[in-house]
């Protein structure tokens, strides 16, 4: 089970949006970072209950296409369905030459118990400076949001 | 003046060009004034976006910078970019994630005077009535999907239908409120979904409604064509297409993705993802975009009438006497079909406008008759201390850009540096004293946006008018905010 830490993520300063550089030991740990990184932005450091689970599989061509898709789909959830992540399990990333695939239990809460904390929305994930890297045994992402 | 290894040539005061180098297919041309340039090129990636631009297959004449020109996603903020209707892409990057994000002006027929003593109460009403912040959801009821079909379709002819607002509030919106290649058939689920519940909302960030009072007036004559004079009440709205026109970026940047690939075009960045706009690919964009712009001005069209209703209501006084009344209502993130001159030939072409407003010039067909004689408003907000200004387009728009200006300040100071420095400090306090009445969902959007954060607008329109491809015509001083 991932669960939030702020260590694993830090929000990086832009002009008129904003963005994360994430962390983690595996691209499972990474994906799951980059998605509490992301609800962080929007509502800062809160614990949120597991009241209510999601299932999420998908699969892209790349893995940048996949992280953008991942988040954009934890996104929609929250917009959409008013469900807001707590912590996630069972999460596996599998990277093939021509596919890459992610899929996870999601646990959390109606977003709407939540909205006093809520600082700002997201547009949407971006493309824009999208970037993966692996030194040793970490893996690193960036991902700018539009806001 | 040098950019990079490139040398940025100065053809006059306010108008610099890149020449053509390398990929580029034309010029750049960015307006602005030689030390506002100095920022552009100190503070961003804004200029590398215009040599982008440039590179996309079929563009026309020049890959356009406006003054307030600054980075984005793809195009930067502030581009503007004509391709060919046969040869050319189109792109979602020349449009924006906020598709037909825009802003309308309603005159009042009531003076500051009359209701500064009202402000706080009038202020609060607004806040109450009209949906704000992040999460909101609309004044309208939920839609079901047809008829969020409908909307889509109509555009704000569905608000007038729904009885927000009087049917001739559609000559004074920029297409009549609705472009008529809309296809809601090509808006994906998710896109609806998200649109459902947010008809009627102005969304967080930088949106907002603004109460004004005319501060100055630039030209007399025009303005009271205009219907404006001095200490005059009037409201600015700020808002776009919401989470439907995000999602509708979205989805498409990934499909015209993989047609860049299909049709072999080599782009210098993801975010320029484009397809011919002749392909299946480049129509269900322009169709699906179409359906967003709809969107946006019935969401417009709806939170003025929200506002009207406030005014009459807590004023407690008759729709004669109050005269609420649209000025025009402008897109600021668009691509629409248009006819220019290019190299002495009339050309259909997509014209992309990111973060610009069209500008069209006296005697043009597309503007109502009332303007007729003086050209199309051309609404520019600045931040919400300070003051944001009413233009008028001209010819020299149309020849040297497309019919196109500049559509705002822009920001100076990244939304996390604003917020550190309104730590510690009264900002409800300090807008006050600025003789402005504000409310927000939170204290963190107010730190975001504060007129410290924002470039002087005033500096932005100077260069167009300058220029002479916008005329200043009003000043608008804003008395009472309020934002998400």
């Amino acid at each position: 089970m991932y669960v939030n830490d702020p260590k694993k993520y830090c929000e990086i300063d832009h002009t008129a949006d904003v963005g994360i550089y994430a962390q983690g030991d595996s691209y499972a740990e990474l994906f799951a970072n980059a998605a509490f990184g992301m609800r962080h932005i929007i509502y800062g450091n809160i614990t949120v209950a597991k009241k209510r689970t999601k299932t999420i599989k998908l699969c892209d061509s790349t893995l940048s296409e996949l992280m953008v898709r991942w988040l954009n789909e934890i996104n929609f959830l929250l917009d959409v369905k008013d469900f807001l992540i707590s912590c996630i399990g069972d999460l596996t990333v599998k990277t093939k030459e021509d596919q890459c695939c992610v899929k996870a239990e999601l646990y959390g809460d109606n977003a709407s118990q939540y909205r006093s904390f809520q600082k700002l929305e997201i547009k949407a994930v971006t493309y824009h400076k999208l970037q993966f890297k692996k030194t040793d045994s970490k893996y690193y992402t960036q991902i700018i949001f539009d806001i | 003046m040098q950019y990079k290894n490139i040398k940025i040539e100065k053809i006059h005061d306010n108008l610099y060009q890149i020449p053509a180098f390398g990929d580029m297919h034309v010029p750049g041309r960015i307006y602005a004034s030689e030390s506002m340039l100095k920022s552009i090129i100190a503070e961003d990636e804004s200029i590398q976006q215009v040599i982008n631009v440039a590179q996309l297959p079929g563009i026309q004449k020049y890959s356009l910078g406006m003054p307030d020109i600054h980075w984005g996603y793809g195009f930067p903020i502030g581009g503007v970019a004509a391709t060919d209707l046969q040869d050319g892409v189109i792109s979602p990057g020349g449009v924006g994630y906020d598709i037909n994000c825009g802003v309308r002006l309603a005159r009042t027929a009531v003076t500051k005077d009359q209701i500064q003593s009202q402000m706080p109460k009038l202020i609060s009403n607004l806040f109450r009535n009209i949906p704000t912040g992040v999460g909101s959801e609309g004044a309208i009821r939920k839609l079901n999907e047809k008829e969020m079909q409908r909307l889509l379709k109509n555009g704000a002819n569905w608000a007038i239908e729904q009885g927000y607002g009087e049917t001739e509030d559609i000559l004074y919106t920029e297409e009549n409120g609705k472009l008529d290649w809309a296809d809601p058939s090509v808006v994906g689920h998710r896109a609806i979904e998200r649109g459902r519940s947010q008809v009627g909302t102005l969304g967080s960030g930088n949106h907002f409604l603004e109460v004004d009072v005319i501060d100055r007036i630039f030209l007399p004559q025009e303005a009271e064509i205009l219907g404006l004079y001095l200490n005059q009440i009037v409201v600015m709205i700020h808002t776009g297409s919401r989470g439907l026109g995000y999602q509708i970026c979205d989805d498409f940047l990934k499909i015209l993705g993989k047609a860049t690939l299909k049709y072999g075009f080599t782009i210098p960045d993801r975010q320029l993802a484009c397809a011919p706009i002749q392909s299946q690919e480049g129509q269900d964009y322009l169709s699906a975009m179409a359906a967003a712009a709809n969107f946006a001005w019935v969401n417009r069209q709806v939170i003025m009438s929200l506002a009207k209703d406030t005014f009459q209501q807590t004023l407690s006084i008759s729709p004669s006497d109050l005269r609420f009344e649209l000025i025009y209502d402008v897109c600021h993130n668009i691509a629409k079909i248009e006819e220019h001159e290019i190299d002495g030939q009339i050309k259909q072409v997509c014209l992309h406008r990111k973060g610009a407003t069209r500008a069209f010039p006296p005697h043009n067909r597309f503007i109502p008759e009332k303007y007729y004689q003086i050209g199309q408003p051309v609404l520019v907000p600045g931040d919400m201390g300070r003051y944001s200004f009413v233009c008028l387009g001209t010819a020299e728009a149309m020849a040297q850009t497309f019919g196109s200006t500049c559509h705002g300040a822009g920001r100076l100071q990244s939304r996390k540096k604003a917020k550190k420095m309104g730590m510690g400090r009264d900002l409800f306090a300090e807008m006050a004293r600025m003789g402005v009445e504000i409310q927000a969902k939170g204290r963190a959007t107010v730190a975001e946006e504060m007129p410290y954060a924002y470039k002087d607008v005033a500096a932005v329109v100077d260069v167009m008018d300058h220029a002479g491809i916008s005329k200043k015509v009003a000043r608008l001083k804003p008395i009472g905010v309020i934002k998400g």
